[in-house]
């Protein structure tokens, strides 16, 4: 879902909090999945997530007067987040947590399996495209997997819709040289062959009362 | 489905989308929203001229760099540019702890100290870009992988698995910095140089008023219940008069500060003023303790945020500043551990490929 009126481009960039607040109800959960896409991790994801739309209204000047969807934007954000920040907010997650608790959540304990699975399925993928370069996974990420026209990736990275389309096509040919069978065998052993690395501890998950509860005693974050 | 690309779409299809865990979409609008509402109402603006770093004069300098130990060591780096100081702060036990609430005891702080010697000390900088090369292992799968990072100083970051693939990237102009190390760099800087690490913080945290939002200013309405259950959970506990939400802010805040600091602290590793202006700003963070150490013969300075459940920690050399290590997890055993090898560079070598 895109954030149903492009007039809220100006009122976001006015500083308007609720302008902020209506884009986050209609972007959070695409960014949220563009981030696990990257990371290959949820709580990494919700991390990323969050951040982004922090950084958004730090950077909220940065807003063009004109344009739709603040929704590739975003996901710009989101990206450069994934790939640079390597070491998450600790504090941040514990702040999470504290909320978390305070409020009568439902437990999401049948849902953690479809993460895991998830969680596997995108690993795979990573395995997969492990011979692209990260520009090209990037560009992937955006256009097929979120769902971005070349236009609004390359807004998204703030590059030439030309350099989209020829990065996308660059990851076509270099995707064609690979088998099914290459596709489906994992790759590379215990090293780590893609190009991003995970933002959080392996096992980590983030949510739920038990889970919340538990952030600080499953580790904190890792450095870049 | 975008008939262009429908081919990689069937392909190489992504899982699902799901929405986030129940009740996290409210309880991160809620804490967004009480960002935007205490924070300025002024998108950052643009650095101040004076944040620049001065020209400097270039001294012929080796530009050599450290190495990295095992896993079960603390790794090493081996400072031999001349920005190095020659003579280092006083200190040095293996493992004697030296300061408990740091932002507490900053005048002592060794954090302080290494700053203040970095900064008195005469420096020569060499080349124009820093370049780490950053191992990263994680103890349960024993994945690893090493990454060459170059980080002008310009403010540009190019990225590759190994030194020999920066080239193509210099040569692409694929600058993935995005003015984020940029950012960090100049708050850093600006630390380093000026007497008000209130601001240095607001710049670092890359909000110049959400310090002020939150440590303080919001009206006490906290009651006891809430004290007790933020008590009762550990980790964020308001002060005397303070909200629980705005010791959520406070926690944000110096988030910011600690994660940003350890960002400029790698991107800026190669500059003593960044170094110098990135320890002031951690000797602000509470709840950061500062111990010295000792590892092949290396005096080094743990700093260690967290608590006896999960910590990270960073390695620095006690002399120079320069990062050596971070660590991550719960327990004695890190779940992740990050070694650093820094070194001063030109980006004309490197894109020339010459390492």
């Amino acid at each position: 879902m895109n954030d149903p009126t492009p007039q809220l481009r100006a009122r976001a960039r006015a500083g308007d909090a609720d302008a902020f607040g209506t884009v986050f109800d209609a972007c959070a959960k695409s960014v949220y999945n563009h981030a696990f896409r990257l990371t290959g991790d949820w709580s990494a994801a919700e991390e990323v997530m969050a951040m982004t739309f922090l950084e958004a209204w730090r950077g909220r000047d940065k807003i063009a007067p004109d344009g739709g969807s603040l929704r590739p934007w975003l996901l710009g954000i989101a990206t450069n987040l994934a790939r640079g920040q390597r070491r998450a907010a600790w504090r941040h997650r514990a702040a999470l947590a504290r909320l978390a608790v305070a409020d009568e959540l439902p437990d999401f304990a049948e849902d953690v399996s479809g993460r895991l699975d998830d969680a596997a399925k995108i690993k795979a993928l990573h395995q997969a495209l492990a011979g692209l370069p990260r520009h090209d996974l990037e560009v992937l990420a955006l256009c097929v997997w979120s769902g971005l026209g070349y236009a609004e990736a390359a807004e998204a990275l703030n590059v030439p819709v030309g350099t989209v389309r020829s990065r996308l096509s660059r990851a076509r040919a270099r995707l064609a040289r690979l088998t099914e069978g290459e596709l489906s065998r994992p790759r590379g052993g215990a090293a780590l062959k893609n190009s991003w690395e995970p933002m959080t501890v392996p096992g980590q998950l983030m949510g739920g009362r038990a889970i919340a509860g538990q952030v600080n005693k499953s580790g904190k974050e890792e450095g870049r | 489905m975008n008939a262009d690309h429908a081919d990689l779409e069937v392909r190489f299809a992504a899982p699902t989308e799901r929405d986030l865990p129940p009740g996290r979409h409210n309880q991160h609008r809620e804490i967004l929203m009480n960002h935007m509402l205490t924070a300025s109402g002024q998108a950052e603006s643009a650095p101040a001229r004076h944040n620049r770093r001065p020209r400097r004069r270039i001294l012929a300098i080796s530009g050599t760099a450290g190495g990295v130990i095992g896993a079960a060591a603390v790794a090493v780096a081996v400072i031999g540019t001349s920005a190095a100081p020659s003579r280092p702060p006083a200190g040095g036990h293996v493992a004697s702890p030296v300061g408990g609430h740091a932002a507490s005891s900053a005048a002592t702080s060794p954090l302080i100290q290494l700053a203040s010697y970095l900064t008195s000390s005469a420096h020569q900088q060499t080349g124009d870009a820093t370049l780490v090369i950053r191992t990263s292992t994680y103890t349960t799968s024993g994945a690893s992988g090493s990454y060459a990072d170059l980080y002008t100083d310009s403010g540009a970051y190019y990225g590759a698995r190994t030194v020999s693939g920066l080239p193509s990237q210099i040569a692409a102009h694929r600058n993935l910095g995005g003015g984020m190390f940029a950012r960090a760099i100049r708050a850093a800087i600006f630390a380093a140089h000026h007497g008000s690490l209130a601001v240095a913080r607001k710049r670092m945290a890359d909000d110049p008023a959400a310090d002020s939002g939150s440590a303080g200013s919001e009206p006490a309405s906290n009651s006891a219940a809430e004290i007790a259950k933020a008590k009762a959970l550990g980790g964020i506990k308001p002060a005397p008069g303070q909200s629980l939400a705005a010791a959520v802010n406070a926690a944000l805040f110096n988030n910011m500060v600690w994660v940003n600091s350890v960002n400029a602290l790698v991107a800026g590793s190669g500059n003593p003023e960044v170094r110098a202006g990135v320890l002031r700003l951690l000797s602000t963070v509470p709840g950061i303790t500062v111990t010295h150490a000792e590892s092949e013969g290396q005096r080094t300075l743990l700093v260690i945020d967290g608590d006896l459940r999960s910590t990270q920690t960073l390695t620095l050399n006690a002399s120079t500043g320069i990062p050596i290590e971070f660590t991550g997890g719960a327990g004695k055993t890190p779940a992740l551990t990050v070694t650093y090898k820094v070194s001063r560079v030109t980006v004309a070598a490197i894109a020339a490929g010459k390492f």
